[in-house]
């Protein structure tokens, strides 16, 4: 059940989106800069994920791929 | 981490060319009491020898040691919680193709990595595409691990097996979409199948029989898990400010019974051109596997071998006390400065206290672990 609300939040995303975002290529001076942007830190990010990984029973939500380890 | 290279591709569609990069880590992680101890050193470099194609390959080696928990139950003297030592080493690899044609991007990857005891090979697919004048991008991701275990002592599941397999695949489905100017929003849905040798070969658990005495066991989680798990992660700029935050929302569930929600936050301040402080906190809350107890009744054993058969009757037919899959809250909390030393060149510092917390007060609280983190680093972009 919780996984169709998600998909259909995903849906409603996609739909909003395509409905009222209307930014221009040239309007995107803000979300390149270095504090929006979600690369900022690729070893910092995964450095702390894989802390998370090792010691949570959870993990994943932000992507797919990467190694596996024994620690967990 | 791959749905992140996606929407930075995107937000710099207008590039001709992906940023170059080569850059350096050092982390530091301390548990209090002198537990486990990690100490890790990565690297990563890129090169876009095209507009249309990048290739970027991240390696990494941790160095672990120290104490950590057994699983097994405090000593009913003394209280004190057993503790193992150890040692070890992971080295791994990932290396990722990025190519993009027109509003399609396709990102094939490849990891592995190995310990003394483990071995990991993976594969990932994912894919973007962008539409909506780039406003909105679709992304699906598919990746596949393959993993092995070989432990010195190995625990009755293995028979005569040196090694046993763990086999891993991750589905995405994820929207990028710009709000505004200044908003980004990110919704992903990811399924995970996993089946194998899903235990801790470490981690033993304590069965406590009829007549009082007891004994501890090598652990025995199912073989199968199914992961459902969400994530929304929204960016904004505040311009009053000249700042930006970063928060976000996990809900996650499996078939080990297991609830779970993530939130996080972490908030940019630029001071001047060349400073940058980013506070950060995060709160995981989980509810604990459904076979999970910090000691249990009975005797695994076959029934051949026990003195009274009843033992037998109340052992269940998968179980754990690893401390991680228990009823828990964890909290990360810290700040990260980032000076740009030029434009091109970047030098980053953080602290981090992680604590975990039991959420239940038959858990051993000893178990869990508080620690301290910090890292250094350096990134270069050519």
């Amino acid at each position: 059940m919780k996984a169709k609300l998600f998909l259909l939040l995903a849906a409603g995303t996609v739909l909003l989106g395509a409905g009222c975002a209307d930014v221009k290529p040239w309007q995107r001076g803000t979300l390149a800069e270095y504090t929006m942007r979600p690369d900022r830190d690729p070893l910092g990010l995964m450095f702390f994920e894989h802390t998370w990984f090792s010691r949570e029973a959870v993990t994943g939500g932000r992507g797919v791929g990467g190694g596996g380890c024994g620690c967990n | 981490m791959l749905a992140s290279a996606f929407l930075a591709d995107w937000l710099l569609g207008g590039r001709a060319r992906a940023e170059q990069q080569l850059g350096y880590r050092y982390s530091y992680y301390q548990e209090d009491d002198h537990r486990i101890r990690v100490e890790t050193h990565s690297v990563i470099g890129e090169v876009a020898p095209t507009a249309w194609m990048s290739l970027k390959a991240q390696l990494v080696q941790d160095a672990i040691s120290g104490a950590t928990p057994t699983g097994s139950r405090p000593d009913p003297v003394t209280g004190e919680l057993p503790f193992a030592r150890l040692v070890d080493r992971r080295r791994a690899a990932d290396l990722e193709g990025t190519f993009r044609l027109d509003r399609l991007t396709l990102r094939p990857a490849f990891s592995y990595s190995v310990e003394d005891d483990y071995r990991s090979t993976g594969f990932a697919l994912n894919g973007s595409f962008d539409f909506n004048d780039r406003n909105t991008t679709l992304n699906l991701g598919c990746a596949r691990n393959n993993d092995f275990v070989f432990p010195a002592r190995r625990p009755q599941e293995f028979g005569k097996a040196k090694e046993l397999g763990k086999h891993t695949t991750d589905v995405l489905l994820g929207v990028n979409q710009v709000l505004t100017a200044k908003t980004l929003l990110t919704v992903n849905f990811t399924l995970g199948f996993a089946n194998g040798y899903l235990s801790d070969p470490y981690k033993a658990v304590t069965f406590e029989r009829l007549d009082t005495s007891f004994n501890d066991y090598y652990e025995m989680r199912p073989h199968h898990r199914f992961k459902q798990i969400g994530y929304v992660q929204l960016t904004q700029f505040v311009d009053a400010l000249d700042a930006s935050v970063e928060a976000s929302y996990r809900p996650y569930h499996d078939t080990w019974g297991i609830w779970s929600h993530t939130a996080g936050v972490q908030w940019f301040q630029k001071f001047g051109r060349h400073v940058i402080i980013a506070p950060l906190f995060r709160y995981m809350q989980q509810t604990k596997a459904s076979f999970y107890q910090p000691f249990f009744y009975g005797d695994p054993r076959p029934v051949f071998l026990l003195d009274d058969p009843n033992d037998a009757l109340t052992v269940p037919g998968h179980y754990s006390s690893d401390y991680r899959l228990g009823a828990l809250h964890t909290l990360t909390y810290g700040a990260e400065a980032t000076v740009l030393l030029t434009e091109k060149v970047h030098l980053n510092l953080s602290y981090s206290r992680y604590e975990m917390h039991s959420d239940r007060s038959n858990q051993p609280a000893d178990a869990f672990a508080k620690a301290h983190i910090f890292t250094i680093g350096i990134r270069a972009f050519f």
